[in-house]
C-alpha cells in the first residue's frame, strides 16, 4: 500500500437550480449505493459481495444498466486482498470487458481524500471522454479477472458513464455513478 | 423531517453512572453481555461503548431482524486512545514499531465496522464527525438516508470516550500544552443509540429533528435558528443550551415572542461535560420523563449552532 496525501472536492447542486441559472454542469451524479461487508475489519470477503452490492445499489438508484457503464474507477489499492475481491465483484456485474482504472498508482492511497479525488477524476474522464492509464501496472494479476486500462489510456464513448468505488476499513462500501447531464440530450 | 424514535440505549456518565469532577471515565462497560470474546477483543474503547449502547437500543426497539436497519455512527474525537497509542508507539520506537491493529481501529468509522460485523448487518453505514455538534450531524445523516430512500430505519449511535490517563500520557510524550488543554476540557464519556424510522414507533418515545446552522455569532443568533427552521415551541417547552451562558441570557430575554418561557431555559454547564454528552443525556432524561412534552437542545461551537428538537 502506497500512501499519498491530497483532497478532492465536488460542488453538488440540484440540477433544476443549475439549469435555471443557465449554467452547464460538468457532469451529473446519477446515483450512489452503499453496503456493509459485515465480514472483517481489514479484509474484504473473497468474492467481493459487499462491493458488488454497493455497485448494484448505485446502478439501481441511477437507473443505469451495467451494459451502459463505460469504465470503473476502482478502489484499487494495489493490495492482493482488495484487488482480487473488487475484481471479482466487477467481473460478476460487468463481465471481463469492463475497463478498470485505479488512481492510486498515480497519487497513492489518500485515505479519507481518496473518494473525493477519484470522483474528480471520474468527472474529468466524462468531460474529456478519455481515461488515463493505470500507473505502475501493465497486466492484471491472475486472481483479478478484469481488463485494466492499457498504457496510453483509452478513448471513451461520446456519453461515458463511470462507476467510482471507495471501500473503507470495517467493510463500509460506497459506489458513485457519474455521467453526462441528461439535459444535454 | 421528523424522525420517529423506536428505541433508545445508553452507556454514559450521568445516566448509567454518576458524574465525576474533571475528566470522567465509565467504571464499567458490560460488553460481555452483548459480544463474544472473539469479537470484542478487537474493539477499541469507543467501539466497545458504541456496541453496548447500540445493543441496548436494538433490544429496546424490540427489533429481531436487522435487515433494513442502516447504521450511523457519530463521534467528535473518535477512538482517541487508539490514536494516542499510535503517537506513543511512533515516539517510543522512533517509528520502527507500530501495531497493525491500531491503524484500522484509529479511523472514525471503526466502531461502525465493528457494529456491522458483530450484528451481521449488510445495510448502508455512514460515519460523521462535526466536533461538539456531532450528535446533530448524526441525526441529519439518518435523515439523509431516509430522503435518499436507502433505509426505513436507522440505528444512530453517538458519543465519545474520555480517559483520565490522557493528560499524563501526553506529558510523557512532551506534549505539555496539549496535556493541559485536554485536562481543562473535563470530558465526560458516554454513548447513546437511537433506533429511528420514518414510521411511528409503538413505544411512545416521541419524534426528533436536528440541524446545524452556520451563523455569525452563536450568542446572538440562537433565535434565528428557531426562526429559520420554523420551530414553534409549545407551552412549557424546555430549552437547554450547551456550553453557552451568553446564549441562555439571550433566550431568556426574548420573552414569549417565540413561545419561549424564560423560566424553562437553562444551561447544561460543566457538570454535563462535553457539549455532545450534554445533548444525549438531556434527550434521554426528557424521553423518560413524563412532565415535559417538548425539548429543544441548542449547542454552539465556533460559528455554528446545532439543534435537536424532541417532541412527545
Amino acid at each position: 500500500l502506497t500512501l499519498g496525501e491530497g483532497a478532492g472536492f465536488l460542488l453538488l447542486e440540484p440540477m433544476d437550480e443549475v439549469l435555471d441559472t443557465g449554467r452547464r454542469p460538468l457532469a451529473e451524479l446519477y446515483g450512489f449505493g452503499m453496503s456493509s461487508d459485515a465480514h472483517h475489519m481489514t479484509a474484504p470477503p473473497e468474492d467481493g459481495r459487499g462491493a458488488e452490492q454497493a455497485m448494484a445499489n448505485a446502478l439501481e438508484m441511477a437507473d443505469v444498466n451495467p451494459e451502459r457503464v463505460t469504465y470503473v474507477n476502482a478502489h484499487g489499492t494495489g493490495t492482493r486482498l482488495n484487488d482480487a475481491s473488487e475484481a471479482s465483484a466487477i467481473n460478476r456485474l460487468f463481465g471481463l470487458r469492463m475497463p478498470v482504472m485505479s488512481c492510486k498508482g498515480l497519487v497513492g492511497h489518500t485515505l479519507g481524500g481518496a473518494g473525493g479525488i477519484e470522483a474528480v477524476v471520474s468527472v474529468i474522464s466524462i468531460q474529456q471522454q478519455r481515461v488515463f492509464e493505470n500507473i505502475g501496472v501493465s497486466t492484471a494479476a491472475d486472481d483479478c479477472p478484469v481488463s485494466i486500462v492499457p498504457a496510453g489510456g483509452l478513448d471513451l464513448s461520446e456519453r461515458p458513464v463511470v462507476v467510482s468505488n471507495s471501500f473503507a476499513f470495517g467493510g463500509n462500501n460506497c459506489s458513485l455513478v457519474f455521467g453526462a447531464t441528461h439535459e444535454a440530450d | 423531517m421528523r424522525l420517529n424514535i423506536h428505541g433508545i440505549g445508553t452507556l454514559s456518565l450521568g445516566l448509567d453512572e454518576p458524574f465525576v469532577q474533571g475528566t470522567g471515565s465509565l467504571q464499567t462497560i458490560p460488553i460481555g453481555d452483548y459480544a463474544k470474546p472473539g469479537l470484542r477483543r478487537k474493539f477499541g474503547r469507543l467501539a466497545t461503548m458504541f456496541y453496548v449502547a447500540a445493543s441496548r437500543a436494538i433490544e429496546n426497539a424490540r427489533i429481531e431482524d436487522l435487515d433494513g436497519l442502516a447504521i450511523v455512527t457519530s463521534t467528535a474525537l473518535g477512538e482517541a486512545t487508539v490514536s494516542l497509542n499510535i503517537v506513543a508507539q511512533i515516539h517510543e520506537s522512533r517509528g520502527k514499531v507500530l501495531s497493525p491493529r491500531l491503524v484500522p481501529n484509529s479511523v472514525h468509522n471503526s466502531p461502525a465496522g465493528h457494529l456491522t460485523i458483530g450484528k451481521r448487518n449488510h445495510c448502508p453505514s455512514v460515519t460523521v464527525s462535526q466536533g461538539w455538534l456531532s450528535a446533530e450531524a448524526g441525526l441529519m445523516a439518518a435523515e439523509d438516508l431516509f430522503h435518499a430512500g436507502l433505509a426505513e430505519k436507522a440505528l444512530v449511535v453517538f458519543g465519545d470516550e474520555a480517559d483520565t490517563s490522557w493528560p499524563g500520557r501526553l506529558e510523557e510524550l512532551g506534549a505539555t500544552q496539549w496535556a493541559r488543554s485536554v485536562a481543562s476540557e473535563s470530558f465526560q464519556e458516554g454513548a447513546v443509540a437511537l433506533v429511528v424510522g420514518r414510521e411511528p414507533g409503538g413505544l411512545g418515545l416521541g419524534t426528533v429533528s436536528a440541524g446545524v446552522e452556520r451563523i455569525g455569532s452563536p450568542r446572538n443568533d440562537m433565535v434565528s435558528v428557531l426562526e429559520k427552521n420554523k420551530i414553534k415551541l409549545g407551552l412549557g417547552a424546555e430549552i437547554r443550551v450547551r456550553s453557552s451562558a451568553g446564549g441562555v441570557d439571550v433566550l431568556k430575554g426574548i420573552g414569549n415572542g417565540l413561545g419561549i418561557d424564560p423560566d424553562r431555559v437553562c444551561l447544561d454547564g460543566p457538570g454535563l461535560g462535553s457539549a455532545q454528552a450534554g445533548a444525549f443525556i438531556a434527550l434521554k432524561q426528557c424521553i423518560e420523563r413524563t412532565d415535559s412534552e417538548e425539548l429543544l437542545l441548542l449547542g454552539a461551537e465556533m460559528d455554528e449552532i446545532g439543534f435537536v428538537h424532541w417532541m412527545r
